[in-house]
């Protein structure tokens, strides 16, 4: 004897696959969200657009993240890997030619490097040094990044217009340059000796330099407001960012922020005078007003 | 008491009298250690050599007087100047490796005497150069005070991130065999050297040349249960490892040569020092073959034996020698398939030799050798000598 069971009702089968179809969607769409808290993993330096409403984040692993600025969060909005033999040392927001970049400094096989990317990833162009670059930034005016060398101490102009790399100084009493920091309106280039804990000033007009503050652990990263003339320093031996006002006759390295940072490496500027620190240990991006208090951070906590 | 201003004009008056001989008397009693203690004292941490590979430079930043009168260990490492007269405390817990291979840490240094109590706080940069790798070394300093300079020493870690690759890896001299039924435990022996610090391998990734062959590929070790590879010893990074039976033997089945791998592992370490190293990674390849496992050797056999009992058949038309039961000659065979099967498998795993079949160095253990042999011996001379004619001709 067969029996049969009785037919679902229509509307009760429309209703589960509606709820299965929200589920589903659901998931898809929270997916992504949750890949990227895993994903931001040991944060080692940072850079900004020039009004500061895009963050691009390289993590330890090689992977840049690129960040949207919102009023109160940063959303990631993609990513891309730079090649496992490269391995960056600092890098630098670029607009030349109406073309957005990024001009990551650091070594390949060995040699000193300069590499400009493209924001979704594409190797476009890339300058070779004898010697290992370990700082850089970038001059919208004059359409040219300054990059520091660790091993030689010198500092060299590349033209992103043109096609050679220029000599530019020699910081005689360094012992390991590191990141650097352009005032392009005073023509003035500060860069940071990572291993004696110094900030030097070089002027491009007279090409004098000196020391401009000495009491620091390890200056690992360096960001310059030029409305303000206040030069950003991520220290993570004193576990702080420190301030400079360059515009006073007396600079000293007063701090900025210290809680919560456990071992801030970069540091640069965005939207409305706030600053991004990328916090190596925290797995984090912190943002903070320009008074030091902190704002939010990414990604967020639950 | 209120002073009267008659009595402050006075005293006034007298200190340029004595303004000489004050100072002369200050001068004097700074000389005495206990006074000179007063100032705060400078750490100078001198560069040094580790080995031929290599130079430590360091810069030192004082922080000041700090409030902390305990350094227990294994937190705190111990040194102290050569007249003992001060202790020098590292905090491992703050050792941190910064952006362009360098690396801080906070120390401290004390009097000897627990009754001068201040101990003062400094925040010390290392500048590695060189190809050394991570190590315990003793680092010489000097203490400035007043009254002069005093040597010291502690052992402390220092740190080089520009040297990679810390762990070695045991050479493969053949392929690991995996077995495509069921999930199989292999391990790699990674060793640490001497005289260098542990090392704890906090997460390793595999990735796969043929990732269709396999189902799933782990390791239990991560961060919460890291490996510990300490100085001068070795550990095992063990491994599970489940393929995808049919697509790992489609793999392996025309790759005879048993030196041959079906496929290749890249494990990738992530891994630091302790304490405080700069996380690595590390890339060890991990040659595989299939194997089908015992129940596919069994019907491989059979197999083999079924086709060299039928072409031994066509040939002679008989199934054994003159005047052998048809049974009989089938066990024969069977029997022989599986001692040569046995045999081969037993020599080639556990010894030197190889199983050479027709100048091909094959592995027994594989399907296509498997039901070859099985042919070849349940076949008997008959079909041997029809495949080497085959052979001849065909060549």
């Amino acid at each position: 004897m067969m029996t049969f069971l009785p037919h679902p009702r229509p509307w009760l089968l429309n209703l589960g696959a509606l709820c299965l179809s929200l589920l589903t969607l659901g998931l898809v769409m929270g997916a992504p969200e949750r890949a990227d808290r895993a994903k931001l993993d040991r944060p080692v330096m940072l850079d900004s657009n020039s009004p500061g409403s895009e963050l691009f984040v390289l993590d330890a692993s090689g992977s840049l993240h690129k960040l949207r600025v919102a009023q109160d969060r940063l959303e990631e909005y993609g990513r891309f890997s730079l090649p496992a033999g490269f391995t960056a040392a600092d890098m630098a927001y670029s607009l030349s030619d109406g073309q957005e970049s990024l001009l990551i400094a650091g070594t390949e096989s060995g040699r000193g490097v300069v590499v400009r990317y493209s924001l979704d990833g594409r190797r476009m162009k890339a300058w070779g040094f004898r010697n290992i670059c370990s700082g850089i930034d970038f001059g919208v005016a004059t359409h040219s990044a300054y990059v520091a060398t660790s091993d030689s101490n010198e500092i060299y102009r590349v033209d992103l217009q043109g096609t050679g790399i220029k000599y530019v100084t020699r910081i005689a009493f360094a012992t390991k340059l590191g990141p650097v920091a352009l005032d392009e309106a005073r023509q003035e280039i500060y860069v940071a000796d990572v291993a004696s804990g110094r900030i030097y000033q070089y002027l491009i007009a007279t090409k004098a330099a000196k020391v401009l503050v000495n009491d620091l652990s390890a200056p690992t990263a360096l960001a310059f407001d030029s409305e303000t003339g206040q030069l950003f320093v991520a220290d993570p031996g004193r576990r702080a960012i420190l301030s400079v006002n360059t515009r006073s006759n007396q600079q000293v390295a007063a701090e900025f922020a210290s809680d919560p940072l456990k071992a801030p490496y970069g540091v640069t500027l965005i939207s409305q005078g706030r600053i991004a620190v990328a916090d190596y240990r925290a797995n984090n991006v912190l943002v903070f007003s320009s008074k030091g208090g902190l704002l939010l951070r990414f990604p967020e906590i639950p | 008491m209120p002073a009267h201003p008659c009595m402050i004009a006075g005293i006034l008056s007298r200190v340029d009298r004595f303004e000489f001989c004050g100072l002369l008397m200050i001068s004097m009693i700074s000389t005495i250690p206990a006074f000179a203690s007063t100032a705060n004292p400078e750490l100078i941490v001198d560069s040094v050599n580790v080995g031929q590979e290599g130079v430590v430079s360091f810069s030192t930043l004082s922080l000041g007087s700090d409030t902390r009168s305990d350094f227990p260990e294994p937190r705190f490492q111990l040194g102290q100047t050569d007249d003992q007269a001060f202790r020098l405390y590292v905090d491992v817990d703050s050792i941190q490796q910064v952006r362009f291979n360098a690396f801080t840490l906070t120390a401290y240094l004390t009097g000897a005497r627990e009754a001068e109590g201040a101990a003062y706080k400094f925040q010390i940069t290392g500048n590695p150069t060189g190809s050394f790798r991570d190590a315990p070394v003793r680092v010489p300093f000097h203490v400035k005070t007043g009254s002069g300079s005093v040597p010291g020493g502690i052992t402390m870690p220092i740190y080089n991130a520009a040297k990679t690759d810390l762990l070695v890896a045991d050479k493969q001299s053949e392929p690991i065999y995996v077995s495509v039924s069921g999930s199989s435990a292999i391990r790699i022996r990674l060793s640490n050297v001497a005289d260098s610090l542990p090392i704890l391998v906090t997460d390793v990734a595999v990735s796969e040349d043929c990732p269709k062959c396999w189902t799933q590929v782990s390791s239990t070790v991560n961060e919460k249960s890291p490996l510990i590879v300490d100085p001068g010893t070795s550990a095992n990074l063990p491994f599970d490892l489940s393929p995808n039976s049919i697509p790992a033997l489609l793999q392996g089945a025309l790759v005879i040569n048993r030196d041959a791998p079906h496929d290749t592992l890249s494990v990738t370490l992530t891994y630091h020092t302790v304490p405080g190293g700069a996380d690595r990674r590390q890339t060890v390849p991990a040659k595989v073959r299939f194997g089908p496992g015992l129940f596919g050797l069994a019907l491989a056999l059979c197999g083999g034996v079924a086709l060299g009992l039928a072409a031994r058949y066509v040939l002679t038309d008989k199934f054994g020698k003159e005047n052998e039961r048809t049974v009989h000659a089938i066990l024969s065979a069977l029997v022989l398939a599986l001692v040569a099967e046995f045999v081969g498998v037993m020599l080639t795993s556990y010894g030197e030799s190889k199983l050479v079949l027709f100048g091909l160095d094959i592995d027994p253990r594989q399907l296509l050798p498997a039901f070859i042999l099985a042919i070849l011996v349940s076949g008997g001379t008959a079909v041997v000598s029809w495949v080497k004619e085959f052979f001849t001709r065909a060549q």
